[in-house]
């Protein structure tokens, strides 16, 4: 999906060679550099950055555009993701967008071939690489916002590790419903300080963040806030002794874990939906680029059979 | 090769934005991944590194201190930072082989991201041979690695550690020698393994 021919074609993308490179100037590219280095150095701390005006609304995933912005240049390959998908809305144009601006860049949306990948709400299922980096979207930076509605307090208990009232919050689920109610964005402790919104994955893909090969930058536009998980660090979901953290179920009924109905699929995170015409409920793989792989390797293997 | 800019002048490519791009996803790879070397040399044309980690970070925005007089009056206006005494600077810039006689920028408990960031200029680093050898654990590192640094006076080692012994606050170095980049960000253990007289040439 190299974007060299398609950039000349209309005016509207020609207008776009006016603009710097990756659309945002050098100084405000300079400032966010600066602002990932520290979030580096201070796992999960959220480091504040003043976030630019660009041509989309804030929470459409601006923070992520901001850092992929920034980081990418001409050899890289990029991959955008939005829940799982390639091709849904978010994606297609954040990904056309970084094309118009980025002229020379390439895209792809294979996870083995980017080394750029911005995603939204996953983390891909196939295993990162060192030499990648993750660049995931996010809407509310801090984890704590559901205790303490003052940010300079909030900032004072990132400080100083206090996720006390946190942990209330959660005990307090299990008292009311048997349950931590937090589904996605689940708060995670990195190299045992600070406690990250992991941004609105899933809890399947929070131990993904866990000693990561690939390098992970979370980016609020909104909120003006970046941080990151460095690779090879510790990152732990808030747990008890007696209540272990625990990932989605994907069992039915009887206890059989359900499967993919296109690839087959037994062990990735699944969508569920009904099917238009007979009413069924189906579940299909969430990452869409998984499911082509793993259904490629099958048909692979049944012509090697037949 | 001199490179040519927008306006059609030939610069040093280190003042470019394709090049600055490229360095900084190095040194980004480089804070990440403590222990890593990356070598520079073909970026730099004849600049010095540290020059070069200055010129991918500085703006305006932000204040530099010069300790050690490594910089020329004529590589100020291009970097733009404006200049501070060392104890409020963002960025500091110094020769390793005097030991350190003052105390940097370290962060506040609500706001670590306020501490200054060291640029030290070393003679060498290597994998194998050095004067000192340290070994490094902590984020970024897979189990633990080892690295040897020469041109380091062995105080800036030990300020160091204790600089950064109370995290969030703490400082973040990165070591240059002349073409390859090292970063020692404030999470990293470092210990001293080994200190040799002969850079551990027999």
């Amino acid at each position: 999906m190299s974007n060299q021919a398609k950039t000349s074609d209309t005016p509207f993308r020609q207008a776009s060679a006016e603009y710097n490179f990756g659309f945002l100037d050098e100084y405000a590219k300079k400032e966010i550099r600066r602002s990932v280095l520290k979030a580096i150095a201070i796992p999960g701390y959220q480091v504040p950055y003043s976030s630019r005006e660009m041509p989309m609304g804030r929470g459409f995933g601006t923070g992520g555009l901001q850092l992929t912005l920034s980081l990418i240049g001409k050899q890289d390959t990029l991959k955008v993701i939005d829940q799982g998908s390639d091709d849904s809305v978010n994606a297609v144009n954040l990904r056309s967008f970084i094309e118009m601006t980025c002229p020379g860049i390439d895209t792809t949306t294979k996870v083995a071939e980017a080394n750029l990948i911005q995603s939204r709400h996953r983390i891909p299922e196939q295993a990162l690489r060192e030499d990648q980096v993750l660049v995931l979207q996010v809407p509310y930076p801090d984890a704590l916002v559901v205790v303490e509605p003052s940010e300079d307090k909030r900032k004072i208990m990132h400080g100083e590790a206090d996720y006390s009232r946190l942990l209330v919050k959660l005990y307090e689920d299990i008292v009311k419903f048997d349950e931590i109610t937090i589904s996605h964005r689940y708060p995670t402790r990195i190299n045992r300080h600070y406690v990250i919104d992991s941004s609105p994955i899933p809890r399947w893909d929070v131990p993904k963040m866990n000693d990561s090969k690939a390098l992970i930058l979370l980016g609020a536009g909104r909120e003006k806030k970046i941080y990151a998980v460095p690779p090879y660090t510790l990152a732990e979901p808030l747990e008890f002794d007696d209540v272990p953290f625990r990932v989605e179920g994907f069992n039915d009924e009887t206890g059989k874990r359900r499967t993919c109905h296109r690839c087959g699929c037994d062990h990735s995170f699944l969508d569920e939906f009904i099917d238009a015409r007979s009413g069924e409920k189906l579940y299909q793989c969430s990452d869409s680029d998984y499911c082509d792989e793993q259904l490629k390797s099958l048909s692979v293997n049944q012509s090697l059979e037949g | 090769m001199l490179k040519q800019d927008l306006l059609g002048a030939y610069v040093n490519p280190i003042w470019l934005a394709d090049t600055q791009q490229a360095l900084f996803k190095s040194l980004m790879q480089v804070l990440s991944r403590p222990g890593r070397l990356d070598n520079w040399a073909e970026w730099l044309e004849n600049s010095p590194a540290y020059l070069a980690v200055l010129a991918t970070l500085l703006d305006g925005e932000v204040s530099l201190a010069d300790v050690s007089g490594l910089l020329t009056e004529s590589n100020w206006p291009l970097l733009q930072a404006h200049k501070s005494a060392v104890e409020q600077a963002n960025y500091i810039l110094c020769d390793a082989t005097k030991a350190p006689t003052f105390l940097p920028k370290l962060g506040t408990l609500s706001s670590p991201d306020f501490a200054a960031t060291l640029i030290l200029k070393v003679s060498s680093l290597d994998k194998m041979q050095g004067n000192i050898r340290l070994k490094l654990t902590g984020p970024g590192v897979n189990g633990e690695t080892e690295i040897c640094v020469s041109g380091i006076d062995q105080a800036w080692l030990d300020q160091r550690n204790e600089w950064c012994s109370a995290f969030p606050l703490g400082i973040d170095c990165i070591l240059v020698d002349d073409t390859q980049i090292l970063g020692l960000p404030r999470t990293t253990k470092v210990e001293i393994l080994e200190v040799r007289d002969n850079g551990g040439l027999n």
